[in-house]
């Protein structure tokens, strides 16, 4: 099937980046193995979720082979994004302590997932039109350049709504990274590092109150500085992931024969640790590197780009991307407070699975314009 | 808005690393002490996949095996208690002891991952079951010392002086390995040890025992011969202190053959000072009182007091064997076997060798030299002063019809409590197949408590009915 797509791919859009698809196909195929040696029974699941992906995908290049028509909706996206974001509030059901889920008929689903990729677009359409105005019309005031207070709006309405996911769907993984997102997205297209500051004070304010507030919070960072006060209990998740990575040693126990599946959630959140575990070292490093150079090449293809929009949206897949595995690889390494959130490609998960093949395709659309641009 | 990119692009890239930094902390620098914490279950699910080795007698009876159970493998003892202080025991609760312990690599079969073939091994699930452990140890010779000492409390090293091949390590109070996981608590907190393997680590006053050793520094030094008359009256007076013989016996005079055969303490106590503390102790130490005795299971170092923390009368008592002098049974015995192997001291041992499941030898003992304290000469000379003890002396209730056995009594006086009961010996005189020390704790006297036991002893360890 990732033939089919690369042959889609190389007649669709040519000149296309020639390194993600075999990244993600790497990547897929990895989690599909981990998954059947973890959970042998959500393995077939897994792979039509993959074959399902790479439909998606296929699908994705043939709409958005010339993306540009993307930013003349931005509005749509913005508000469809919101919807989807919001609607787990009202319609929801409740997983392990996060209100995440959608149930449409056989399936579940997570809508913060497309939402992800609606806010690239809007945020991408928003920051290419206005960009201009929010990075030239700043006064002075303390002697330092504020930006004037109308602009600040989208800033404020981010900030807010990063707040409401964290405050009503208990997702803190999801609100820090479209918070960071678009603080990251805000920076390329002004230049202005006073927004990444003035932003970053107020994640962290906005972070230290609901950490005072609410108590789940509190638990996920009292526990990350210290799993060990209660090791069968709050701690376990963590502890046993600690303990899984441990045991891998350098070279790892060999596939199947450690025991990761003593980590709850093994299959999506901790799938990593699972991978350290019997792959050791030398396994996760490359994981590692491989979603680092995966970035890299969506960096790379926001810089080749030839149009700002499709520079912005590049860079914005790419936060996404560097966003969510960084949270979820710190996480699950006690580097940072855990969060859950899917490891793209590996974990399961079919909301996790198709967006990222979306999201691949649509690099590859971004990558294949840059010869072409100038017809 | 390229350059931003860029610095977006590096910003993540330091992230990135970060993350590989954390994780090789996690996996290379942190790993054991991670893997080692008590809320840790790894390590003992991996036991409970590992089929452990056997550890199998010199006349090839099993000694601790691995069965399999619906919870994975178990370890099992078949003769229980009379290999225990050989076996020790393997929980998967409560750790490890014995051969379990030191030998614990080679019979789980765990060792590191050495080489690109050992992890593609492993990769593709194909452990091999731990290696089985073939012994120096007779299973009847064992048995019939675990029987001799009974109900009492002491210990048996049995050895061959050539070799340095133990042969039987029997000690008392022992335990059930079987029962170390149901009965871990009366086990581990009983008062008289019953885990504590007194042939290797119980340190025992050695009493009249230790006389070998101080006539060999002093035949060695040229302090006296066989024949040199000594006063062996009731007491001896050292530098404002007394030394006397055991129950104040008086002997008249004495030759040093007939104050060996008699155990005189008076005589060697003058021998003691004129041979000085410092060539004493030297001699202790050349017969391993310096070190522990390196061992294939956990040693106690014996222990002598440096001469200059001695005075005279100190020294005079050490000559005798009493005071701050400590001993192990597996010393005294290697003492013995100094003497019936020519002056030489073989390094002891009790794992022949070692075999993969498969037959494939990993490890086979070759004897080597461990110490040689005196010289040929004089260890003929103490070997006939041993023959006498046994033939007219103390030890005659060593003798055997037929066998020449050599040996010497000791009886340890430990204060208010009764003395320990030691014997010293080995046989045949002429060509020593085996060399034997029998400690009874506050046992009575050596002559007749410990030597009927090393009697018995010698006569199984020779394949003579009793």
């Amino acid at each position: 099937m990732f033939l089919a797509l690369n042959i889609a791919n190389r007649l669709l859009v040519k000149e296309a980046d020639p390194y993600l698809l075999p990244f993600a196909a790497l990547l897929s195929g990895l989690g599909l193995l981990m998954i059947w040696r973890l959970k042998p029974n959500l393995a077939t699941a897994q792979s039509m979720w993959i074959l399902a992906g790479t439909i998606a995908a296929l699908i994705a290049l043939v709409a958005v082979r010339r993306y540009q028509w993307l930013k003349e909706y931005k509005y749509t996206w913005a508000i469809l994004g919101i919807l989807l974001l919001f609607s787990p509030i009202f319609i929801g059901v409740e997983r392990g302590g996060s209100k995440l889920w959608l149930v449409l008929g056989p399936f579940t689903f997570q809508p913060a997932e497309m939402a992800k990729l609606l806010f690239v677009f809007f945020l991408a359409a928003y920051l290419e039109e206005k960009r201009e105005l929010l990075s030239i019309s700043t006064r002075r005031a303390f002697k330092i350049w504020l930006p004037e207070l109308k602009h600040l709006g989208p800033l404020i309405v981010m900030w807010l709504m990063s707040l409401v996911i964290l405050v009503l769907e208990r997702d803190m993984g999801t609100s820090l990274l479209f918070f960071g997102l678009f603080l990251a997205m805000l920076y390329v297209a002004t230049g202005r590092p006073m927004y990444v500051t003035l932003g970053s004070f107020l994640f962290v304010a906005g972070a230290t109150a609901c950490y005072f507030a609410f108590s789940h919070i509190q638990t996920r960072v009292d526990i990350w500085l210290d799993p060990w006060m209660d090791p069968s209990g709050k701690g376990y998740q963590i502890i046993q992931s600690i303990f899984a990575i441990a045991s891998g040693g350098l070279a790892g126990t060999g596939l199947g024969l450690g025991h990761p599946t003593l980590i709850p959630a093994v299959q999506t959140d901790f799938i990593f640790s699972a991978i350290a575990e019997e792959l050791g070292l030398l396994g996760g490093t490359a994981i590692i590197l491989i979603y680092l150079l995966f970035i890299s090449r969506g960096l790379h293809i926001a810089l080749s780009a030839t149009d700002n929009f499709g520079r912005l949206v590049a860079t914005g897949l790419a936060c996404v991307f560097a966003l969510q595995s960084f949270t979820i690889l710190g996480g699950t390494t006690k580097l940072i407070p855990l969060t859950g959130v899917t490891l793209p490609f590996i974990s399961y998960g079919g909301s996790s699975i198709l967006m990222n093949f979306i999201l691949l395709a649509l690099f590859l659309a971004v990558s294949a314009k840059r010869d072409g641009a100038g017809e | 808005m390229n350059k931003r990119i860029a610095r977006l692009g590096a910003v993540f890239t330091a992230l990135f690393l970060l993350l590989t930094v954390n994780l090789t902390y996690m996996q290379f620098f942190a790993a054991d002490s991670l893997t080692a914490r008590p809320e840790n279950i790894r390590p003992l699910l991996n036991d409970k996949r590992i089929k452990r080795g056997d550890i199998i007698s010199a006349d090839e009876v099993v000694l601790a095996t691995t069965k399999k159970s619906a919870d994975g493998y178990k370890r099992s003892y078949p003769k229980a208690e009379i290999a225990a202080p050989i076996t020790g025991f393997y929980s998967h609760k409560y750790g490890r002891a014995g051969l379990e312990l030191t030998f614990d690599e080679y019979l789980s079969g765990q060792t590191k991952v050495s080489s690109i073939d050992d992890y593609i091994k492993r990769l593709l699930g194909r452990e091999a079951p731990g290696n089985n452990i073939t012994l120096t140890i007779n299973i009847e010779l064992q048995r019939t010392a675990m029987r001799a000492l009974g109900s009492k409390k002491g210990a048996i090293v049995a050895l061959n002086p050539k070799t340095g091949a133990v042969l039987a390590l029997a000690s008392r109070p022992s335990y059930d390995p079987n029962e170390v996981d149901s009965h871990w608590a009366e086990l581990s907190k009983n008062p008289d040890g019953v885990m504590l393997n007194r042939a290797l680590q119980g340190r025992f006053t050695p009493g009249s025992s230790f006389k070998i050793i101080t006539a060999a520094a002093a035949l060695q030094d040229n302090v006296t011969t066989v024949d040199k008359i000594y006063d062996a009256s009731s007491t001896v007076k050292i530098y404002g202190g007394k030394v006397t013989n055991y129950e104040g016996k008086s002997y008249g005079k004495l030759s040093f053959a007939e104050a060996f055969a008699k155990s005189a303490n008076t005589v060697f106590a003058q021998i003691g000072k004129e041979l000085g503390g410092a060539k004493l102790v030297d001699m202790a130490k050349s017969f391993g009182f310096a070190d522990k005795i390196p061992f294939d299971l956990p040693t106690a170092q014996s222990r002598i007091p440096a001469a200059s923390q001695m005075d005279d009368l100190e020294v005079a008592w050490a000559a005798v064997g009493q005071g701050r002098i400590q001993a192990t049974p597996l010393t005294m015995a290697l003492a013995g076997a100094a003497v019936a192997n020519n002056g030489t001291i073989m390094q002891p041992y009790v794992v022949e060798n070692i075999r993969e499941h498969d037959g494939n030898t990993v490890y086979e003992h070759r004897p080597s030299t461990w110490q040689t304290p005196m010289s040929q000469t004089t260890a003929e000379t103490i070997k006939s002063l041993m023959e006498k003890v046994v033939s007219e002396g103390t030890g005659k209730a060593a003798r055997i019809d037929g066998v020449q056995v050599a040996g010497k009594t000791g009886t340890a006086e430990v204060g208010q409590k009764k003395p320990h009961a030691w014997f010293v010996g080995f046989a045949p005189a002429d060509n020593p197949q085996v060399a034997v020390a029998v400690i009874i704790e506050n046992g009575g006297v050596g002559g007749s408590v410990a030597a009927p036991i090393a009697r018995e002893i010698i006569l199984s360890a020779l394949g003579k009915q009793r």
